[in-house]
């Protein structure tokens, strides 16, 4: 008895979280930014809030540094309510997308902005300034101005500059956006690993779903002012917990159908097998069946393969090292439209091209169901 | 949940929302709040309330009894005030013709044609910026009056009356107009030209179908400036006008002349509208000029054309010949024994304490109202700006900022002053102890100029990064730290761009001051309208000449700072990768 006390205790401190939002709404009017948002941040976890723009991740951010007020709920960090507090006197460090680096100073002057001479002493402050400069890999270009940098470079003094506080916290707004696509994945690898080596508590705001994807233990997808998905990258991939979720993140087929008794989905002329036991379904309700796009099967699929379809190859696209191919299963007076994607050796082995026909295998256990049709409007209204 | 849940939810949250910011205010918002107030009211003393009351003003007589708009009828049925408004509008109308044609053919040589010299023609151009506007006035006496040098071009018409004030206007107005159609000038998109001449469009067809098209707001809205510039200034019909009322001269008639101060007020009321239409004129035709020009547009760049290029030299160099000669007329006359019988040159004119009770006193005065509305003006002006661009909070206090901002631009000076007159010199007024001294005037010239100052500051400071704020608050560093050591750095080439201009400004202007003076605040500008009132010209062109020199040195000074303050920036701004 005493044991499990002790062990539920011990659970506990581990599990208490850094950061808590509770019931968190804001309203820029009658517009609704965030409507009752909910959600908790372990210590030293990255996390991503993830959603096209307009969703409110970056007014969420907002909200956590104090620069925009919520209009209603509530935001505890390490213990402390902060809801109230104006941003001087919460903990925590800042990247922006633009850099925000002050251009009339030098990278040294930047870096040390926020650190005090008078508290720290010269020495001190000039030691923590070229530690930082060997933490972002830039030893040298302390006396340099800004403008001297390149937008990688400027990125990394941005988040020297945030890191020089030693904050509990640090907040990341779109800081890749404005870079190169090949100096945004090594920043993003960089920033990952500097992260993980200092232990820092990290929420970056992100369109970027592959951003996401590789950098965050934690991706929160966001859409219009709601949280739709809380999960690990895996999680969040391999289980959408919505249809929103499924097309947002990745490439994904939806497929509509009507779901029977017999626990298969029909569609038109052809059904599959569905495992339903997460969602509650009656026989008659219409549902969209989603496979991802890698999922589909085409090596060893015969006519007794478990939900197998014939299928006709419409397009082939080359996309380097894969091809993406648009399937169609034409039934009379309707057509179900999928595409898959092959590897090329694949394509080499079957000589896949354009009118072929073959068959293909939806594995049961790749399908994700979702009730309702397949209609996805991610702009409008939930 | 039902409706009326989430409805009284709704108004529940929205008042403690409001409280809950107040009580948890930071160190920084505490400060802005202050700042803004302070400035909020600040403008409504300086600006609203004066403006108030001589508007209620119009609507009482002289003992401050209501009389509704009998001030009015009174006005309009004297024949002789009613007069002005049409002398007003004829001789508004003919220099906006006439110096609108000038600087548009100015502005076109400086930027469609390539003939030479163009840099020393664009910086000749802003001579009559240095003078107050009594100085042309002066000069066209000396050139065209009864004992004129020239007087025999005139072909025995009379300076004084609306040639002189026609020509005296186009002096002074023609900077203003021409740097508002350089704007309009430049501002074009050669692509436009390519195609036209690919589709076979001669010169003319181009210029009026592209050319005039592109430019057609900044036309209209030197228009108006010339307009009200012209109809609003009170210095050169003063000098010149002779027998030819006009309504800037009616005020200041009726107000100093007759102590007739609610007929002041409603003449007040008259030039203001021609101001407000030309202010609202200019604001609508700016937001269509920036939606011209995108991104994309292409530079143009005038090819050589030797026949063009030299009928617009020629021009030009008559332009720059008459602003020379007109200035050159007022310090040669400054320096002549006896006009025209004693023409030894000689420096007894600038002994303005043989002349001039206040002598050279006056001169100090400007000088030191000068400073101080440079200093403290570009402070306040500066602090409000970056308040309205970069504060987050406090929505309602910034709007209204930034509104009363915009009113000096549609206030004529003369308006201005006589509003300060009603206002500060009620003795129930807490404020009255700043009349008669040296803070009315300063605090008036700052009101007068503060819209071109606020807005360049504004622009300016829209340039920075807005998240500036934010990450220094994330590193602990109070706002004004920031605004210390990046901000006003920034910013320094347009802070010392507005301090030069309210500088020049105070030591030229006339209009708002000239009901504000005491005797021992008297200012430069006063002091040469007054000497020239009494006869002693010469006196009063050497004390015009002395407002030029200073401008000039003040101006020359202002380049090399501002060499250095760009080769400082020049470190930072493009530091090589």
């Amino acid at each position: 008895m005493v044991e499990t006390m002790n062990k539920i205790s011990a659970d506990e401190t581990v599990t208490m979280p850094y950061l808590e939002i509770n019931n968190v709404t804001k309203k820029f009017g009658e517009f609704v930014a965030l409507d009752d948002v909910s959600l908790t941040v372990k210590e030293g976890e990255f996390v991503c809030f993830l959603g096209p723009s307009g969703c409110g991740k970056t007014t969420l951010l907002r909200a956590i540094a104090g620069l925009d007020f919520q209009t209603s709920g509530q935001i505890i960090q390490s213990g402390r309510d902060i809801s109230h507090l104006p941003p001087v006197s919460r903990d925590f460090g800042i990247v922006f997308q633009s850099y925000a680096l002050f251009p009339n100073l030098s990278v040294t002057q930047n870096i040390s902005y926020g650190l005090s001479v008078r508290k720290m002493g010269r020495e001190k402050v000039n030691q923590r300034v070229q530690s930082l400069l060997d933490t972002v890999g830039l030893s040298d270009s302390g006396a340099k101005y800004p403008a001297a940098l390149s937008g990688g470079q400027q990125q990394r003094i941005a988040l020297a500059r945030a890191l020089a506080n030693s904050p509990g916290m640090l907040l990341l707004d779109e800081p890749l956006s404005a870079l190169d696509a090949k100096v945004r994945v090594n920043l993003r690898h960089e920033m990952k690993e500097l992260q993980r080596k200092l232990g820092i508590t990290t929420i970056m705001v992100t369109h970027d779903q592959e951003e996401a994807l590789a950098m965050a233990d934690k991706i929160v997808v966001m859409n219009h002012g709601v949280i739709e998905q809380v999960g690990t990258p895996e999680d969040i991939y391999g289980n959408p917990a919505s249809a929103y979720v499924a097309d947002f993140i990745g490439e994904m087929n939806f497929l509509e159908g009507v779901y029977g008794d017999d626990g298969r989905v029909g569609m038109g002329g052809c059904s599959v097998a569905v495992d339903a036991n997460d969602v509650h379904l009656q026989s008659g309700q219409t549902v969209t069946v989603c496979i991802r796009p890698e999922d589909v099967v085409v090596r060893g699929v015969s006519a007794k393969t478990e939900n197998h379809i014939d299928v006709e190859v419409i397009d082939v696209e080359f996309l380097g090292s894969f091809c993406r191919a648009e399937l169609a299963c034409r039934r009379d007076g309707r057509d179900i439209r999928l595409t898959a994607d092959f590897s090329i050796n694949l394509m080499r082995d079957l000589s896949l091209g354009h009118g072929e026909k073959l068959f293909i295998a939806l594995p049961k256990d790749h399908l994700q169901l979702f009730p309702g049709s397949a209609d996805l409007d991610l702009g409008g209204a939930p | 949940m039902n409706y009326s849940t989430t409805a009284s939810v709704d108004t529940n949250l929205a008042k403690p929302g409001l409280l809950q910011r107040l009580r948890h205010l930071s160190k920084d918002d505490t400060i802005m709040l202050v700042g803004l107030l302070g400035i909020v009211v600040s403008m409504l003393v300086a600006l609203v309330f004066p403006l108030v009351s001589i508007f209620s003003k119009s609507f009482q007589d002289n003992e401050g009894t209501f009389v509704g708009l009998g001030n009015f009828i009174e006005y309009f049925s004297s024949a002789g005030l009613v007069m002005s408004i049409w002398n007003s509008v004829g001789m508004a109308l003919g220099t906006t013709v006439i110096a609108g044609l000038m600087a548009f053919i100015y502005a076109y040589a400086l930027t469609r044609s390539c003939m030479p010299g163009k840099k020393i023609f664009r910086a000749l151009s802003s001579i009559p910026i240095l003078a107050p506007s009594l100085l042309p006035a002066i000069s066209l006496v000396y050139l065209f009056g009864n004992q004129g040098v020239i007087k025999e071009f005139l072909m025995g018409e009379s300076i004084y009356g609306i040639i002189g004030i026609v020509i005296g206007m186009c002096f002074y107005i023609f900077p203003h107009v021409l740097m508002i159609m350089v704007t309009a000038l430049s501002t074009s998109d050669a692509r436009l030209y390519e195609a036209a001449e690919v589709l076979g469009a001669g010169r003319v067809r181009i210029f009026f179908t592209v050319t005039l098209p592109g430019a057609r707001y900044g036309l209209i809205s030197a228009g108006f400036v010339a307009f009200t510039l012209a109809i609003t200034d009170f210095g050169i019909p003063k000098v010149i006008g002779g027998n030819f009322n006009v309504l800037a001269t009616d005020i200041y008639k009726q107000v100093v002349g007759q102590q007739n101060f609610s007929i002041g007020a409603v003449v007040g009321m008259v030039l203001l509208v021609p101001a407000l239409v030309s202010f609202a004129v200019d604001r609508h035709v700016r937001k269509k000029q920036t939606a011209l020009l995108t991104a994309r547009s292409a530079p143009y760049h005038p090819k050589p054309h030797a026949m063009r290029d030299g009928i617009l030299f020629v021009f030009c160099v008559a332009v720059v010949v008459f602003l020379i000669g007109i200035l050159g007329m007022a310090a040669f006359s400054s320096f002549v024994t006896f006009w025209p019988y004693d023409m030894t040159l000689t420096l007894n004119h600038y002994d303005f304490d043989a002349v001039d009770p206040n002598g050279w006193a006056s001169f100090y005065n400007s000088l030191k109202m000068a400073g101080f509305t440079a200093i403290i003006g570009t402070v306040l002006i500066f602090t409000g700006a970056y308040f309205v661009e970069k504060c987050q909070s406090f929505k309602g206090l910034r709007a209204s900022v930034q509104m009363m901002a915009m009113i000096p631009m549609a206030v004529p000076g003369m308006v201005l002053g006589l509003a300060y007159v009603f206002f500060f010199a009620d003795g129930d007024n807490p404020f009255s102890g700043i009349y008669g001294t040296m803070i009315i005037l300063v605090v008036a010239t700052i009101a007068h100029f503060y819209t071109v100052s606020h807005l360049t500051l504004v622009t300016a400071l829209k340039q920075i990064d807005p998240e500036f704020e934010a990450v220094s608050a994330s590193l602990k560093a109070p706002f004004y730290k920031t605004v210390a050591r990046v901000h006003f750095p920034i910013c320094l080439t347009a802070v010392s761009d507005v301090a030069i201009y309210l500088f020049v400004n105070a030591m030229t202007t006339v209009s708002a001051v000239v009901f504000l003076y005491a005797p021992d605040t008297k200012l430069a500008s006063i002091s040469v309208l007054n000497m020239d009132d009494v006869g002693d010209q010469a006196p009063a062109a050497a004390m015009a000449m002395m407002i030029v020199l200073t401008s000039v040195v003040v101006k020359g000074l202002h380049a090399l700072v501002s060499r250095g303050i760009n080769a400082r920036a020049m470190a930072w701004k493009t530091a090589t990768k």
